[in-house]
């Protein structure tokens, strides 16, 4: 029997709950954040009430969206995909071939984001 | 039924930046997605940036996804709604006006969507779920609609329908209680989700 039928004893398995449908104030969302890793009980609860989320998301109306929107979401992955492998991230001074002026100005952008 | 690789395979194809991969798990989840995230925002384009975001997200990090805490459909469609609900944060003002309260008997349907899919296994599986719905009391079934589709806090739910805030908490944990029960009997012994997916062809 999953730990939502049994009524496992936790203080804080309905604010799992909550959790799980993204229902709570900032202060109760980190509370519940924090809790969760020392407790199998609020997390098989949050997993549960996801999956119960999950299918009231799958019992919408299905729309269809813009054919356009592929090739937004593809165009937007391909740029971090495509971003130049270049061994920056640990250097805390820029490449010789780059000046300073454009390493401060591009910040993370040049480092791989994968 | 979907073919080729399993949902985790290809996820673990993203973790070694496989686009190929991330194409193709656009495609089998897009439409689930952008339906959620359409209900949720009502804004087609919201709804979009919402979806562009979610896979972003796998893009980027795809070890959010713990297969040890349930399918990946349940992971996707979770960040689904948790983005969109944070886009109609954001424009809240103008989202309350057009949530309604669910009422005994009341479809929990939006206006029809222009170019929605009348697929008739998306409609049989839909049925099921809203009528598992429509089996919870109304004031359980409110605050459920209220916090998932209408993107409200417990705090902001108590305070418009005038219930204290621990009655809404105690009413959203029975009203998710009664809701699994009834959708693990109507749908099967399987995970909901996959429940679900299978009927509407999904899977």
């Amino acid at each position: 029997m999953n730990d939502l039928r049994r009524g496992a004893a936790c203080p804080h398995r309905e604010l799992a709950v909550g959790w799980a449908l993204h229902a709570l104030e900032p202060a109760g969302d980190s509370l519940v954040a924090a809790h969760m890793p020392d407790c199998s009980i609020c997390t098989s609860t949050a997993a549960e009430t996801e999956e119960v989320g999950a299918t009231l998301g799958l019992s919408v109306p299905d729309a269809i969206p813009n054919a356009e929107l592929e090739q937004r979401v593809l165009r937007v992955t391909a740029a971090k995909w495509e971003a130049p492998v270049v061994a920056l991230a640990p250097s805390t001074s820029p490449p010789r071939h780059i000046t300073s002026r454009f390493w401060l100005r591009a910040g993370g952008w040049l480092r791989p984001r994968r | 039924m979907a073919e080729g690789p399993s949902d985790a395979e290809l996820v673990r194809r993203v973790r070694d930046a496989d686009g190929a991969a991330l194409s193709q798990l656009y495609q089998r989840f897009v439409r689930p997605c952008y339906s959620l995230a359409r209900r949720i925002c009502v804004d087609e384009g919201l709804a979009e940036d919402v979806v562009q975001e979610v896979f972003l997200t796998l893009w980027r990090d795809p070890t959010r996804f713990d297969p040890a805490r349930g399918g990946f459909a349940t992971w996707l469609l979770t960040v689904t709604h948790h983005r969109a609900v944070d886009a109609v944060r954001k424009e809240n003002a103008i989202r309350r006006r057009v949530v309604a309260v669910p009422e005994a008997g009341e479809d929990w349907s939006p206006t029809p969507v222009p170019g929605a899919d009348q697929a008739a296994l998306a409609r049989v599986a839909a049925g099921q779920v809203r009528a598992a719905l429509h089996r919870l009391p109304v004031a359980q079934r409110q605050v459920l609609a209220l916090a998932y589709f209408g993107g409200q806090t417990q705090s902001e739910i108590a305070v418009q329908t005038g219930v204290p805030l621990g009655t809404v908490k105690s009413r959203m944990f029975t009203a998710v209680q009664r809701l699994r029960a009834l959708l693990t009997d109507q749908l099967g012994p399987d995970t909901l989700v996959a429940e679900a997916r299978k009927m509407r062809g999904e899977q």
